[in-house]
């Protein structure tokens, strides 16, 4: 998602990234590993948990997950998956973004 | 995969403020106007 950031920033929208490393770890990857969109911090996984990323029964820990917001704020494509390479490509996600 | 149970397609998107590495906060609600690609990490980008 780093390495195509300008074309989602073409389709004029912004990536928010959301991690539940405390803080303090965050900040110290990204100082050597800097992103080009925001990472946002949600130690008390309470946005996880919103969107249906958190962890289920059988599971540990956070779900990796993906959502496109339309600029009218309603989900227009949702994908909550087991491990991180179950994320849906980058070009899915720029389709969807076509067809907003 | 599968879609989410809490926000499935077609709902509003559940608002949130969090606080951004480096500094400040940033709320879902400010971007309204346009899309949003929210990309929930298990541990690091």
């Amino acid at each position: 998602m780093r390495d195509d950031y300008e074309q989602f920033k073409a389709h004029g929208a912004e990536i928010l990234a959301i991690s539940a490393e405390p803080a303090a770890r965050s900040d110290g990857y990204l100082r050597s590993h800097p992103l080009p969109f925001p990472t946002l911090i949600d130690e008390d996984h309470q946005v996880f948990d919103a969107y249906d990323a958190a962890s289920r029964l059988m599971s540990l820990g956070q779900r990796p997950a993906l959502f496109v917001i339309d600029a009218a704020g309603v989900v227009r494509f949702g994908d909550v998956g087991a491990q991180q390479w179950n994320i849906p490509s980058n070009e899915a996600v720029l389709s969807v973004l076509d067809a907003l | 995969m599968s879609e989410s149970l809490k926000a499935p397609v077609g709902a509003a998107a559940p608002d949130f403020t969090l606080p951004r590495s480096g500094d400040g906060t940033v709320s879902l609600s400010s971007y309204r106007g346009r899309p949003v690609v929210l990309a929930f990490l298990r541990g690091y980008a």
